[in-house]
């Protein structure tokens, strides 16, 4: 599966979309407007799409969330408009860049704001290409956290 | 069933455990221990840990006297003291209590229903909401392992969910119906692994009675036919399954559910070998199908356009299938809540 049909977030009773191991290249257009969404499995940060990873910030997600391609994020405010940090019922987050970038502070800009809440259970990161791990790493803000996993950090 | 059991260490036991005479005669095994009804100081024991908050406080006469009463006709059997006292615990009243030893289901023959009473009474007592989900578990075959989650999406998807307040989400109604029957001892945790649960094979007989025909589990053994009057379907998904097995289904045209089973333990690879011709009838022949679950259908490749007519479809399972895309009539199912692509890879 590459692609999904245009209009698929006309579904707006959906509750559970399961794109997981899938090879998606881009999400579908207004995730964010799926209202009723609890489990999203994954989210795909489109390249040079206005409409970006800013969507996720009006979900209230359960479960977990694996988001790849960060590194298509422009502007790191827009990870901060993903509201991870109120994510209270999202389980286990996995943060994957795909490719590693050389601009190592933006990356960090972007990780710093993708700090998810004090419940997370589980978290993995993949490719940061970010010189230092932002302060959130170090303050208890993973106290919850059991397994975390970092690859080619 | 004798020959794996050649090779084991000299001095190796075995040890079978059955309801029935018969399988003991077929195992000729040397020893046979009949096992005793529970003795009354156990059986009391049991009992007040399920329907006493607090075993140790002092308990009112009057509670006292019914309990014991109600304890002799659960004829010393384990899972009846646990499921009845697991319901006197939620009924405060010295009236509510009276009236569930008073009740006529005791005096139901269990030759006719094959049913222990202690059961029956206590899913009598259960609210129809919940009622509801516990028949719907008439699909499972016995000793079937399932997950919370997987159980919950199914009473939503089945529109067995209430939601009273408008700030409840669906997701946690469903979780509330788990936890209640759960508490009545519907459920239990499966011995392995924790989060996974299981229902007693004599609660599974409870489910299958109480929802007679509403429930139809294929069984290549069995030539039973599916009845009009079938809303849910199940069988088990990893077995060669029957090339007639969607023609078994054309005389229930109101059928809801399509439910393919897996009793391989949930980390093993399995495939569902139905044929594409037979998935291209399913989409078209049934109109009002709310479920349908092809997970691991490694021969669905393409999903016809026909699936826009599904108009109440709500759970739709294509996960590990070869599907490349997905058509775009899919939009127009409108009340669709749940939608698994997971590892559709191709």
């Amino acid at each position: 599966m590459k692609e999904l049909p245009v209009n698929l977030c006309k579904l707006t009773n959906l509750h559970y979309l399961d794109l997981y191991g899938t090879k998606l290249r881009k999400m579908p257009m207004d995730v964010g407007k799926l209202k009723n969404l609890q489990v999203l499995c994954l989210f795909i940060v489109n390249k040079g799409s206005k409409v970006n990873i800013q969507q996720l910030g009006e979900l209230n997600l359960h479960g977990a969330l694996s988001i790849i391609a960060l590194q298509n994020i422009v502007n790191p405010f827009d990870a901060l408009a993903a509201n991870m940090k109120n994510k209270v019922h999202l389980e286990k987050l996995s943060l994957s860049w795909n490719v590693k970038s050389n601009n190592s502070e933006k990356e960090r800009e972007v990780l710093e704001k993708l700090q998810p809440s004090k419940q997370l259970k589980e978290l993995s990161i993949f490719d940061y290409g970010g010189t230092r791990f932002p302060d959130w790493f170090g303050d208890n803000s993973l106290s919850n956290v059991l397994f975390l996993d970092l690859v080619n950090c | 069933m004798h020959t794996p059991l050649n090779y084991g260490a000299k001095g190796s036991k075995i040890l079978v455990t059955t309801r029935s005479k018969k399988v003991s005669s077929i195992m000729r095994s040397n020893k046979v221990l009949q096992l005793e009804q529970l003795e009354e100081e156990h059986c009391w024991k049991l009992f007040a840990k399920h329907a006493f908050k607090d075993e140790n406080s002092q308990i009112n006469h009057d509670f006292m006297d019914i309990a014991k009463r109600i304890l002799t006709k659960c004829q010393g059997l384990p899972l009846a003291l646990k499921t009845i006292g697991s319901l006197l615990c939620k009924k405060s009243s010295l009236v509510e209590w009276e009236s569930i030893l008073a009740s006529e289901i005791w005096d139901l023959s269990e030759e006719e229903s094959n049913i222990i009473p202690a059961l029956m009474l206590s899913y009598h007592h259960l609210p129809s909401h919940l009622k509801r989900c516990f028949s719907y578990c008439a699909l499972f075959p016995k000793n079937y392992v399932f997950q919370k989650e997987e159980l919950i999406l199914l009473w939503m998807a089945e529109n067995f969910l209430q939601c009273s307040q408008q700030s409840m989400t669906m997701e946690a109604v469903g979780e509330q119906y788990f936890k209640d029957l759960f508490s009545s001892s519907f459920f239990q945790r499966s011995r392995e692994n924790e989060m996974h649960f299981i229902m007693h094979d004599l609660l599974n007989d409870l489910a299958k009675y109480v929802s007679g025909d509403f429930c139809f589990t294929f069984n290549d053994e069995e030539s039973n036919h599916i009845l009009k009057m079938t809303r849910h379907f199940s069988f088990l998904g990893n077995r060669n399954t029957s090339p007639k097995l969607i023609e078994t289904l054309y005389n229930a045209k109101g059928l809801r559910t399509f439910l393919p089973l897996n009793i391989l333990p949930f980390d093993v690879r399995w495939n569902m070998s139905i044929s594409s011709t037979s998935i291209q009838e399913l989409f078209s022949k049934f109109m009002f199908f709310r479920v349908i679950l092809l997970p691991n259908c490694f021969q669905l490749e393409e999903l016809p356009d026909t699936i826009g007519n599904l108009k109440h479809l709500r759970f739709l399972d294509l996960s590990s299938t070869c599907i490349k895309e997905l058509p775009d009539s899919i939009c127009s199912l409108s009340n669709l809540q749940i939608l698994k692509l997971r590892h559709c890879f191709y």
